[in-house]
């Protein structure tokens, strides 16, 4: 729903403030952050359960 | 034997509150004596209990000849060297948990205990919840298949109150794991079996408890694999702000197998909940009456808080051993067995690594 919000207001031409609701959903950012986890998950996994430092 | 005398050491809340009305369920059983280095606490609990004998140095009491077995509930350090002053005077011990301060020394009350033939148990009160007895029934029957996970959560909300002995570690060996996490590792044992590898981590938030330096975790996290390919997550907390403390606090056990998963939680010890393969939630199911109290109990399960009550089982077993000439269960083998997990836990949060675990022989 944010993210079709925030489609509506690009798409109006209308300019959102920093805190309104409608940017409240994950971004590509986030996107990338989990991939990064899962991809240390994997490396622990495959290094006998080892600590991993997230990239 | 005709009567067994009974002496306390450590007259603190787990002896009178566990302990002394177990000892009362016994039969043939009398408490004679009393024991603790604090002469207010000692004066309290002889006012309680009317027990004829009592005195600040232990070794008086274990060397009597009227007591014939003894129940440690001391600070953690001293258990190693009371329970071996009492096997080397033939006195049969209940030793609280965690048995020692470390590995050694928990071999050491174990090889002691045998070499003079005494009874010896250590107080791992889990195994005497209703529901793990009937939950570890069911695990042997087969009811959940093979065995896939356990994960235990014990959250408490201690704060940053003073917890005295508790959080030092020359006293109490460590903390929140040998506190809380000692009993989960006991009834992993108990439902799923040996370990095969473990890691943990620790971490204390809490430097100063009410102005006494605290030097132990309040928090640990044991990840292990089974020797039957299980896998276990055990948690434990003393800063689940909000939670609460003892028996009424979250304190939480599932266990996954390939035909059913079961649920426990101390709030309610006579029930447990469970959800076979093809159900889509769990049920909640009421613990069948003859596992409501340790066989041979004279214990009404009907009386008292269910969340204390069956603590008072463990006393009737380890008398009911020393009647009839039989291991108590759980033994010292159990507390060195916890113990050595223990130590492997600390050491492996230490160097951020995995363990093999190798388990003393009983």
């Amino acid at each position: 729903m944010n993210f079709a919000n925030h489609i509506r207001a690009k798409l109006d031409g209308r300019k959102l403030a920093k805190d309104d609701p409608a940017l409240d959903y994950p971004k590509i950012k986030d996107g990338i952050r989990g991939m990064a986890f899962i991809e240390a998950v994997v490396k622990s996994s495959k290094n006998n359960a080892r600590w991993t430092k997230l990239g | 034997m005709a009567t067994i005398g009974v002496g306390i050491i450590g007259c603190g809340g787990i002896a009178l509150q566990n302990h002394l009305p177990g000892l009362e369920l016994c039969p043939d059983t009398k408490l004679v004596g009393l024991c603790d280095n604090s002469a207010e606490v000692l004066q309290r609990a002889v006012q309680q209990t009317g027990a004829p004998v009592h005195t600040q140095d232990y070794n008086e009491l274990v060397q009597r000849d009227d007591i014939h077995a003894v129940i440690i509930a001391t600070p953690n350090f001293i258990h190693a060297p009371m329970a071996i002053a009492a096997a080397k005077n033939g006195k049969h011990i209940l030793c609280e948990k965690p048995l020692g301060m470390n590995h050694q020394e928990t071999l050491d009350m174990f090889r002691c205990a045998n070499e003079n033939n005494v009874r010896h148990m250590t107080a791992f009160t889990y195994r005497f919840v209703p529901a793990m007895r009937y939950m570890k029934h069911l695990v042997e029957k087969g009811d959940i298949g093979q065995p896939y996970h356990i994960r235990t959560c014990r959250l408490q909300d201690w704060g940053d109150r003073s917890i005295g002995w508790r959080q030092l570690s020359h006293m109490a060996g460590s903390g929140e794991l040998g506190d809380m996490l000692s009993h989960r590792l006991d009834y992993a044992h108990f439902l799923i079996g040996d370990m095969k590898r473990l890691t943990a981590d620790t971490r204390r938030f809490i430097d100063d408890r009410q102005g006494l330096e605290s030097d132990l975790e309040d928090w640990v996290t044991v990840i292990a694999e089974f020797e039957n390919q299980a896998t276990g997550v055990l948690e434990s907390s003393k800063l689940a702000t909000g939670r609460g403390e003892g028996a009424r606090s979250q304190d939480y056990c599932e266990i996954n197998g390939s035909e059913a998963t079961m649920v426990f939680q101390l709030a309610n010890p006579n029930q447990f909940q469970i959800a076979r393969r093809g159900q889509a939630g769990l049920e909640t199911v009421d613990v069948p009456h003859e596992f409501l109290t340790w066989p041979g109990s004279r214990r009404d399960p009907s009386q008292g808080d269910p969340g204390i009550a069956f603590r008072w089982d463990q006393d009737f077993e380890f008398i009911d051993a020393i009647q009839n000439r039989r291991e108590c269960n759980p033994s010292f083998l159990q507390g060195a067995r916890a113990q050595t997990v223990m130590d492997l836990a600390l050491k492996a949060a230490a160097e951020k690594t995995w363990f093999d675990v190798e388990y003393p022989e009983g």
